[in-house]
């Protein structure tokens, strides 16, 4: 009886994803319109940012050797221009990720 | 309609996202064009400092419809207003999105309608020349047969404080197109990007210094035998300058003490009260049409002893153009002229033989002292009519754009007295 309920639960929820998914699509995203046009599929990455510091600077050095200090700079700042442009991000996709941060 | 407020968040960020390297590719391409370095940052409308001077140009691109709340509204408009300026890039020319960016300026800004931009728009202008560009075929298989760029915008006190793209300049910028794109074509979609920069950067620059509206008022007394002045309002961007005329009308008084009233109304000419002013001013940027209705009533009041002054702001082709058609339909037996250096209008009360000009206008002409241009319609034995195809009111207000073709703050000035003198003498 209580697996008859925990699977009639499951089914529900399901349906009521499904439903909320198709009420987000059907109550207007737009993408049922004439004219709308999906995002490209070729989503190319954005660059990774640059090193601020070098690979030889996380070298240890040799066991065997006496012991020296360290050659260690500190992280490079590069130089940052002004900013120009301030590209919009939705809210729900910060709220998304804050989210995510908290799990 | 609760439902449509629930975010699915795989496509949110591919909405905002859909290129994730556009912008950072643009500002490679600028550093290599013209050889400015500037940095793009991400953030959310609420992280969005209100003072432009921290970022000056907002960019948003998508592919969804999408709609702001009124605290949005009301920041994205106090934004702007403040000297900012947003960019709305259509992904993939996708019609929801574009409408929703129209529909969504159109509540921001109800006193200014979205506006196609044409070609002489310094916009297309402010680095490279590109009233005409490239599209991916995908641009003329969605129905659009042109080779002109499609930006909607609206436009106050002469700039664009929001911009539209209908088609697709993200791809471009990413070097990413393909054939069946609604998009620019890279070098297009770069160059426009390059001048909404150049164009956003030099208006910022001016809308810091620009003044600010001022308001006249009236004493409370009768404004009877007072030079009152109406302002015709017609389907289109018929404001383009909100103190230009209570300037000019200030600056006339204390010039001859004519007493004049500084509130101005703005009427359709399909409002009797015309009949009542005896001076109307029109304006505007772009093309436009009267309604038949309209036509022939301003006739009438030019027919009665009415006298029209007209003006294409900041020296605009597409009012020049509209306003000469508007001439030519209401008056075919009497042809729009050059008012004489002779005439009265060039010597009461200042004696204007020569006008500086601006430095568009300057580069046009090739020089930076010239002879006034006003020009005129003859109506029953007296000109009814004076236009002036240089713009005039934004040296009204002592802040021409740097992109207007006109005349600089003082000979508008002194030309804009004359004129006003010219109409109470008529």
């Amino acid at each position: 009886m209580k697996k008859e309920t925990n699977k009639t639960v499951t089914v529900g929820m399901a349906l009521l994803a499904t439903t909320l998914c198709m009420g987000t699509v059907l109550a207007g995203d737009g993408s049922n319109e004439p004219g709308f046009v999906p995002p490209p599929k070729n989503r190319q990455p954005p660059p990774a940012p640059p090193r601020s510091i070098s690979s030889a600077e996380t070298t240890d050095p040799c066991c065997c050797c006496p012991v020296t200090p360290q050659a260690r700079t500190e992280a490079k700042k590069p130089p940052q221009p002004p900013v120009l442009i301030t590209k919009l991000k939705s809210e729900t996709s910060q709220a998304t990720t804050t989210e995510k941060k908290k799990k | 309609m609760l439902l449509a407020a629930l975010p699915c968040a795989a496509q949110d960020d591919i909405d905002w996202n859909a290129t994730p390297n556009d912008v950072n590719n643009l500002l490679k391409s600028m550093k290599e064009m013209i050889d400015v370095n500037y940095s793009v940052q991400v953030a959310t409308l609420s992280e969005v400092a209100a003072d432009p001077a921290k970022n000056p140009i907002l960019y948003r691109s998508g592919h969804y419809n999408f709609s702001y709340s009124e605290g949005q509204r009301k920041r994205i408009r106090e934004y702007c207003l403040a000297g900012g300026m947003i960019i709305y890039n259509t992904g993939l020319g996708s019609a929801p999105f574009y409408r929703s960016a129209v529909r969504e300026l159109g509540l921001i800004f109800p006193e200014q309608p979205v506006q196609r931009l044409s070609s002489d728009h310094p916009i297309f202008h402010s680095y490279y020349d590109v009233d005409r560009v490239q599209y991916c075929p995908g641009v003329k298989a969605a129905g659009f047969v042109g080779n002109e760029p499609w930006f909607d915008a609206v436009e106050i006190n002469c700039r664009v404080v929001a911009l539209v793209s209908r088609w697709g300049m993200s791809v471009g910028w990413e070097d990413n197109t393909l054939p069946e794109y609604q998009a620019y074509e890279s070098e297009s979609a770069k160059k426009l990007g390059v001048n909404i920069f150049s164009y956003s950067s030099a208006m910022r620059a001016w809308a810091k210094s620009q003044a600010h509206a001022i308001k006249f008022v009236d004493k409370p007394e009768s404004s009877a035998n007072k030079v009152a002045m109406v302002q015709i309002v017609y389907d289109g961007v018929w404001k383009t300058r909100h103190a230009g005329l209570s300037v000019i009308l200030q600056t006339f008084n204390m010039k001859t003490d004519v007493p004049v009233k500084f509130a101005i109304k703005e009427l359709r000419l399909s409002d009797p009260e015309i009949f009542n002013a005896p001076l109307l001013y029109l304006t505007g940027h772009e093309h436009f049409t009267l309604k038949q209705s309209e036509a022939v009533q301003l006739k009438k009041y030019l027919e009665n002893g009415g006298f029209l002054l007209a003006e294409a702001c900041c020296g605009r082709k597409g009012f020049d153009l509209a306003f000469r058609n508007v001439m030519a339909a209401l008056f075919p037996g009497s042809p729009m002229k050059t008012i004489p250096q002779d005439n009265a209008i060039f010597h009461m009360p200042n004696n204007v033989e020569k006008v500086g000009v601006t430095p568009v206008l300057q580069q046009a002409l090739g020089t930076a002292v010239t002879r006034p241009k006003l020009e005129g319609v003859e109506v029953n034995g007296h000109v009814a009519v004076v236009y002036s195809p240089y713009g005039m009111a934004g040296g009204w207000e002592m802040s021409q754009s740097p992109y207007a073709r006109g005349y600089d703050d003082v000979s508008c000035q002194r030309l804009g007295q004359n004129i006003l003198m010219y109409s109470v003498t008529q």
